[in-house]
């Protein structure tokens, strides 16, 4: 027994001291760092897209930059759309809806986290591609993809929170806020838009290619020119937004799609008025949305009458019922306006008929008793039957329109407008409401075609995540909400309280937004 | 991950006196200890702003070398045993800790912050120099308004009303001198006293013991009641049956609301129990009696009853608690009651 263990020792130990001088155990192993690997950064780009369409691995709503958070704090809290649902469901939602929410609301953390990550993976993007190996056309290329994104992302931010903390390098470790205040002091809304927001995007728009010569879904000249023309709007530089847009309209990449109704089909998907869209779509075998977004906005159920014949497949409802459009968008539609009906789902109010009304795919919506609210939105809508569709209703397909052509004509009317050019504006504004069936506007002085056109952003622009931001632009944000019977404090509810966990973790140096 | 990680080191000091009197009848030792866990790693949230997310955790967690804490306590421990005559011998044993569990250190030099409770309630705890770890930090209830006077009344020094949109029924917050609302140190989770007691008894053929545990000064945070989020979540009867009316005017209990309450000392409750642990009664057949079997060297048969009794001043099910993580301690999410078992046996030497 001993001898063994002796014998065997022995015999490890010369295995060892052999493999030792041939250098066994001294494999060089290469770890990929970005300078020694370009597909690093290259990654890292994508990681940074994946950011636009977030699925929490904790299987949580902790962070967010499209999703229900999203909708809520734009769709819901306007005067679009009501909370929809039943009373109890999601009362975060609910207070965001009424204006009573708190430092605590767990829907606003997520979008201040969403957004913050995202740009977190653009500084790291950025980190890699100043190393990487990669020809200087592909390097910049990327550089300035992913700095759009983070323009972009500081838009959201400073819209929904005011000035911010200006995060654009990547911070050394986990305690780096102790050493470096910055990154939790809350910079002034102009240092963001200034510092920021517009050297983003001027200089994407300025590396980019244009649309035609881009691989779909990638930023291109187009999305960072139109995205900083709407920037210079919101800073009421009419010459600039103007300029920006007359660019986009001259480039003569885009046009408006006959059919309103066709864009929010995949069928629309990155179509000639598509400018930013998010990107969805079937990978692998799986549904890869943006997680809840489509099934967030869903008909719901109110009590049996679902089966539906031309979709034997289907069970059940369509969703959880949020952001059900509200009478007063539906009251500011002119009669004949085909986007009404493109917009908005109408459930047949009668309760005596027998089903409901159907759908542009065939889906019959049940009849009224079945059926939680009278109104959803369409925009939101995903065929299960003519759409891609793996069968996973969480994370329907749906690319979510963030920038279309119509918005560049609407901004270019608003932005020559304003800088006298009263015919300009009326021309753009008239193509907007031909494709609508509506008459030319009837406005001639230059206040009266201002608030044409602002009637005109609500009804083209409706669900599409920017009537709230554009009543806080344009100062109409108490008016407009008090009439629709919400109860908004001005000087308050035009920004989201900072989340009070994050004030807690900066120490107390990042401060609250008044009143909350 | 934190790429200058170490492992956190222990030192540990003791002072002991051991004893034995009355004939080694009375037994004990009385203990004094300090210890402190330098540099604990801790998984601690950090600002998002630093782009920070754990992909396998629920937030911007990262694992650091955290805090320095220090355990400081008494321990005493008493036994005695007696033989009154050849049938009868009984033991008592009892033993108290005197626990101060206190942060000492902060390597990032801020409190850490954790417990997120639904959608409300994202911080409830706070590790913060001289508290113990994890310790619940929340608004303090000082009562509810009973009247829309109430309401008006309620100003601080400038006049100006506190909680304007509340409605009677509401709770009634503390505010600081400056009109801000006023978060507290409410407790934590680990107890000042923790105890323990043993005693039995032999008597003829019959023997008895007795094994009883507790402690005291601990605090849970009741994080169902916290956790509901709306209006068709079931509640406790207590609360059901005691809740704010215009003809209930309760101080402690708000009117019904929709459970998006924010963190406060109306969850806080007391961790205080005590605990029947075991209860073992046996009666040894005489050896006399089974001799002749000729198989069977000795029998005893007993009933025994584990965890027949516990005494809690907590309104849940149990004041036993599992948690993840020191800093987020005593928060009761969904701990099912402690089961109670009850045995008959018969123990058989061959």
């Amino acid at each position: 027994m001993n001898k063994k263990i002796i014998y065997g020792s022995i015999l490890m130990a010369t295995l060892l001291s052999v493999a030792c001088q041939k250098n066994f155990l001294n494999v060089q192993t290469t770890t990929p760092t970005p300078s020694n690997d370009p597909t690093v950064a290259m990654d890292l780009v994508s990681g940074v897209y994946s950011s636009l369409i977030y699925v929490d691995p904790g299987g949580g709503w902790n962070y967010d930059t499209h999703g229900i958070s999203f909708v809520a704090a734009t769709d819901i809290m306007s005067d679009d759309a009501d909370k929809g649902s039943y009373l109890a469901d999601q009362p975060g939602v609910l207070d965001l809806d009424n204006f009573t929410e708190t430092a605590g609301n767990s829907f606003v953390a997520a979008l201040w986290n969403g957004y913050y990550v995202g740009i977190g993976r653009v500084n790291n993007a950025l980190a890699a591609l100043a190393v990487a190996k990669l020809d200087t056309a592909t390097a910049n290329r990327l550089i300035a993809e992913v700095r759009f994104i983070r323009g972009y992302y500081y838009f959201n931010l400073v819209r929904f929170f005011g000035g911010v903390p200006i995060v654009i390098t990547v911070p050394n470790g986990p305690k780096a806020a102790n050493s470096n205040a910055s990154y939790v002091t809350r910079a002034s809304v102009t240092e963001v838009y200034n510092n920021v927001i517009i050297p983003d995007m001027q200089f994407a728009m300025n590396e980019l290619p244009p649309k035609a010569g881009t691989s779909t879904g990638r930023i291109n000249r187009g999305i960072a020119e139109g995205m900083l023309a709407k920037v210079y709007l919101y800073l009421q530089n009419w010459q600039m937004a103007f300029s920006l847009t007359q660019d986009i309209i001259n480039s003569g990449q885009y046009s408006l799609v006959p059919d309103y109704s066709t864009i929010w089909r995949q069928a629309g998907d990155n179509n000639a008025e598509s400018i930013f869209e998010i990107e969805t779509g079937g990978f692998g075998g799986t549904d890869a949305g943006i997680p809840l977004y489509s099934e967030f906005q869903g008909p719901r159920n109110a009590g049996g009458g679902w089966n539906n014949p031309t979709f034997p497949d289907a069970t059940g409802d369509l969703g959880w019922g949020f952001c059900t459009p509200s009478t007063s968008l539906i009251s500011a539609y002119d009669s004949g306006d085909l986007r009404e009906a493109a917009s908005i789902i109408f459930v047949n109010p009668s309760f005596a008929a027998p089903t409901g009304d159907t759908l542009w795919d065939g889906f019959v919506i049940p009849k009224r008793s079945s059926v939680q609210a009278l109104y959803y939105n369409y925009k939101a809508y995903h065929s299960e039957k003519l759409e891609t569709f793996y069968g996973n209703r969480d994370r329907k397909e749906k690319n979510i329109h963030l920038f279309r052509f119509a918005e560049v004509l609407l901004i270019n009317a608003e932005a020559a407008n304003e800088l006298g050019q009263a015919s300009t504006a009326t021309t753009d504004l008239n193509q907007v409401r031909t494709r609508a069936g509506l008459p030319n506007t009837t406005a001639v002085s230059q206040s009266d075609i201002r608030t044409a056109i602002w009637n005109e952003r609500r009804v083209e622009l409706a669900l599409e995540h920017d009537r709230f931001f554009d009543l806080v632009r344009t100062g109409r944000a108490a008016q407009a909400m008090t009439a629709a019977g919400k109860n908004f404090a001005a000087g308050k509810n035009e920004l989201l309280p900072i989340p009070s966990v994050q004030i807690a973790l900066s120490g107390g140096k990042l401060t609250q937004n008044p009143g909350y | 991950m934190d790429q200058n990680l170490k492992w956190e080191t222990t030192t540990e000091s003791d002072i002991a006196v051991e004893f034995s009197t009355i004939h080694g009848k009375l037994t004990g030792d009385i203990e004094g200890y300090t210890k402190i866990v330098k540099d604990a790693l801790i998984n601690v949230l950090i600002p998002s702003t630093l782009g920070s997310y754990n992909p396998s955790g629920s937030g911007g967690y990262v694992l650091t070398n955290a805090a320095s804490i220090q355990n400081k306590g008494v321990e005493v421990s008493l036994n005695w045993h007696d033989q009154i005559n050849s049938h009868l011998s009984y033991f008592v044993g009892a033993n108290i800790t005197f626990n101060q569990n206190t942060v000492v250190g902060l390597n990032g030099g801020q409190p850490y912050i954790d417990g997120p409770i639904g959608a409300d309630q994202p911080d409830v705890t706070r590790t913060d120099n001289g508290h113990p770890i994890g310790s619940f930090y929340v608004q303090k209830v000082v009562g509810v308004f009973q009247s829309q006077a109430d309401i008006d009344n309620y100003k601080d020094k400038n006049g100006n009303i506190l909680e304007p949109g509340t409605e009677p029924g509401d709770f009634k917050y503390q505010y600081d001198a400056n009109g801000h609302l006023d978060s507290v140190f409410a407790g934590s989770y680990q107890p000042k006293e923790y105890f323990g007691v043993n005693m039995g008894m032999n008597y003829k053929n019959f023997d008895l013991s007795i094994v009883l545990i507790g402690s005291l000064g601990g605090k849970i945070y009741n994080g169902k009641k916290a956790f509901r989020q709306s209006l068709l979540d079931n509640v406790e009867s207590s609360t059901a049956d005691n809740y704010w009316t215009n003809s209930n005017h309760s101080n402690s209990e708000p009117r019904a609301n929709g459970g998006d309450l924010p963190a406060s000392t109306y969850f806080v409750e007391s961790g205080n129990y005590v605990r029947i642990n075991n209860v073992n009664i046996g009666y040894t057949i005489p050896a006399a009696a089974i001799e002749k079997t000729k198989v069977i060297s000795s029998l005893r048969i007993y009933i025994s009853a584990q965890n027949p009794l516990t005494l809690k001043a907590y309104s849940g099910f149990t004041p036993e608690i599992q948690s993840s993580s020191p800093t987020s301690a005593g928060i009761e999410l969904n701990a099912y009651p402690s089961v109670k078992t009850y045995s008959i046996g018969v123990n058989v030497g061959f």
